[in-house]
């Protein structure tokens, strides 16, 4: 099947902060981009200039209005905006995965235990999901001794 | 001298009492209200199993009141009175020879026939009381077949005793359907419910309920399958007539701690026993 | 190049659907127009403050008070539908006890606390036609050692638990019979905060290895993030917004929904 993996359509997103007398602002208008299999696509720009609120449009995480986000997904294309909450979460456990800069993590889950959490999600049995967890961190070079320790304390 | 109605209630509540006590018997082991009436003795003496007696008493019948299995301790004795004053019906403590028993806490140890009626006498009709207090709660309980609660109970003893630790009104299933308490008799005698060939009938006085268990009903004492239901053993006989297998009563008899066992059916014994032969201390 | 939102991508129907379910107690609204989908292996989270009705959608659910107006249908283990204001009592009471589960706020409205926690969890499994004491006793003590309540608590009356205890207790008492929706009202409420720590966390981890359904009441926002796939946010009855629980908490549309998230303190 042809096509980008990811494709980005004339997105726009905006705020309104009712708590602050309505404000209204606009971070992105009008953004297009695409990104095909196996592509590295890198957003470099100034602080400021929207480059998160681009990616958590993309995932969901802020909700879009304006535009597309078209999605390979499980053999077809999805557009993830106005797209129902059940299909955004089928997405984001198969095929749309989100690392942030600042790791929002519970405190006291053991390193492999986040990791392997999200293949439990996909249905995989625990045992195998731990394996396939530890694989893995060691691939990634994070030293076996910190698996049994939360990631709060990482830097 | 003041002139009593035969078997001392009006024909209207006789009336409204066997019509509870029909339905009853068509609904074996459900408690049907009833509008119980004021008794000449009080609350918790057997005001129910006297309505139902009088109820259902014919002057053909022959009446015996037992309490506790004898016919001679002072409410079998007033009872028994009250109905001969108010019916001139023939009395007997003969189990055998009687038509209607009525009874406290003992199934006689001789064995019932058709034809005979039994009327228990009941404190507390309702066997999930102890854990549900709401009678609303407790009627939809039944109509609903939820009895998991009482296994709960079962489930506690065994946990704190080792085993079922009820050894009277040890509750019971009528019918395969409503879940029953059978008055405060022994456990010993829940097996003579089960297919009884007489008319069991059940009277709560101040609770106002009647029920019934028709002759040949099958009636099934709780239990959990590990811990099968057992009745009580004594490992000697009645001292006075002999008999093993019976519900014994232990009696303290002097001050050395000397004790006798004898049985707690005084008709029975004393049928076992050579005529005229007194009882005597060992 | 087609584009489409498959309604479905797994399994073809919702555990449980409401339509326009309403409450009133006399001139006050309880809740009004309450509309949602859940679908097996969520957990929807339904947050709001207090009077916000998020508390009658749950009783409405579980029957403790009839609703007024609505539609709640809910497909059963054997792919039959039923709508449950129309199911007789009988019914409602042996769905609640086989394959629903409704934890309470206060363990005490959930338990017997006058019988030990193994006849607590086993209760329900005897109400079933459970007749084997060995192994309702086997279960129980399955269960305890899930909710990390020590087995040496079987027989141990509920009194004598503490309130985290208790609320696990609760959970264990209706998980036993493996229900496929669960109802939970405020469920680490009046809990201290490393206790109600431990309970989401054991909360998380059934949620997932069960793959069990749940409607969370809570006005507590942290725990919503916690456990909900999705949120509804409610206020004066009404839901005033829905969505996944990471949109609706990092980008509120509704004034209310963004008034509430910025009112909670961050240490």
């Amino acid at each position: 099947m042809s096509g980008p993996a990811l494709e980005v359509r004339g997105l726009a997103k905006a705020f309104v902060l009712h708590v602050q007398g309505g404000v209204r602002l606009s971070v992105l208008d009008g953004v297009s981009l695409a990104v095909q299999a196996g592509e590295c696509v890198v957003l470099a720009d100034p602080s400021g200039a929207g480059k998160s609120t681009l990616l958590r449009s993309i995932y969901g995480n802020y909700l879009v209005r304006d535009g597309q986000v078209l999605i390979r997904h499980r053999e077809r294309v999805v557009d993830m905006v106005g797209a129902p909450p059940r299909l955004m979460l089928d997405v984001r456990r198969h095929t749309l995965g989100y690392v942030s800069q600042f790791l929002r993590v519970i405190p006291r889950v053991p390193t492999e235990q986040v990791v392997a959490g999200t293949l439990r999600a996909r249905g995989v049995e625990a045992g195998e999901a731990l394996g396939r967890a530890r694989a893995m961190l060691e691939r990634l070079r994070i030293p076996e001794r910190l698996w049994a320790l939360s990631p709060v304390t990482f830097s | 001298m003041t002139r009593y109605n035969f078997a001392y209630l009006d024909e209207q509540t006789k009336r409204m009492i066997r019509r509870a006590v029909l339905k009853a018997v068509a609904v074996p082991g459900y408690q049907v209200p009833f509008g119980s009436r004021e008794m000449p003795l009080s609350y918790g003496w057997g005001t129910g199993g006297v309505q139902v007696t009088a109820s259902v008493i014919g002057p053909t019948d022959v009446l015996k009141v037992i309490d506790q299995g004898a016919d001679d301790t002072t409410n079998a004795v007033s009872i028994r009175k009250f109905f001969a004053r108010t019916t001139g019906v023939a009395t007997t403590t003969s189990t055998e020879a009687a038509t209607l028993i009525q009874t406290r806490h003992r199934i006689p140890e001789t064995p019932l026939r058709e034809g005979q009626i039994l009327v228990l006498q009941v404190p507390i009709p309702e066997p999930l009381r102890w854990l549900e207090p709401r009678e609303a709660e407790t009627r939809k309980m039944h109509a609903l077949e939820e009895y998991g609660v009482m296994y709960v109970r079962l489930y506690e003893d065994i946990t704190r005793h080792g085993r079922v630790a009820q050894t009277y009104e040890y509750p019971v299933i009528v019918d395969g359907r409503y879940l029953m308490r059978p008055s405060p008799i022994p456990k010993f005698d829940n097996p003579k419910l089960d297919r009884s060939p007489a008319l069991l009938l059940f009277g709560a006085g101040r609770e106002k309920r009647i029920y019934a268990v028709p002759p040949w009903t099958r009636v099934k004492s709780l239990d959990f399958d590990d811990h099968p239901f057992e009745v009580e053993h004594w490992d000697r006989p009645c001292d006075l007539c002999g008999a093993r297998g019976a519900f014994l009563d232990e009696l303290i008899v002097d001050d050395k701690g000397g004790r006798l066992f004898i049985c707690s059916d005084t008709d029975f014994c004393a049928r076992r026993r050579p005529a005229g032969d007194p009882p005597r201390p060992m | 190049m087609t584009i489409e939102h498959p309604s479905a991508t797994v399994a073809d129907r919702p555990l449980l659907s409401v339509r326009g379910l309403g409450k009133r107690y006399g001139a006050q609204i309880g809740c009004r127009d309450v509309g949602f989908d859940l679908w097996p292996g969520e957990v929807l989270g339904v947050v709001g403050e207090s009077g916000s009705g998020k508390t009658t959608v749950l009783d409405c659910l579980s029957g403790r008070v009839a609703a007024d107006g609505g539609q709640v249908t809910y497909t059963k283990a054997d792919g039959s539908v039923v709508d449950l204001r129309r199911l007789d009592e009988a019914a409602r009471r042996r769905l609640l006890r086989t394959e629903w589960g409704v934890v309470h706020q206060h363990a005490r409205e959930g338990l017997r606390m006058n019988v030990s926690a193994g006849a607590n969890v086993g209760e329900r499994l005897m109400a079933l036609g459970a007749r084997h004491y060995g192994r309702v006793r086997g279960r129980a003590l399955d269960w305890l050692a899930r909710v990390e309540i020590g087995e040496s608590r079987i027989d141990d009356l509920p009194e004598t638990f503490s309130g985290g205890m208790q609320q696990r207790l609760q959970i264990a008492r209706n998980l036993v019979t493996e229900p496929r929706l669960v109802l939970m009202d405020e469920p680490t409420g009046g809990l201290d905060v490393s206790v109600q720590a431990r309970l989401l966390d054991l909360l998380r981890g059934l949620v997932e290895d069960l793959g069990l359904s749940a409607v969370i009441v809570t006005h507590d926002l942290a725990v919503a993030r916690l456990l909900a796939h999705r949120l509804l946010v409610m206020r004066g009855g009404l839901v005033v917004e829905s969505g996944l629980t990471d949109q609706v908490l990092d980008d509120p549309q509704h004034p209310y929904a963004q008034l509430l998230v910025s009112s909670v303190l961050q240490p």
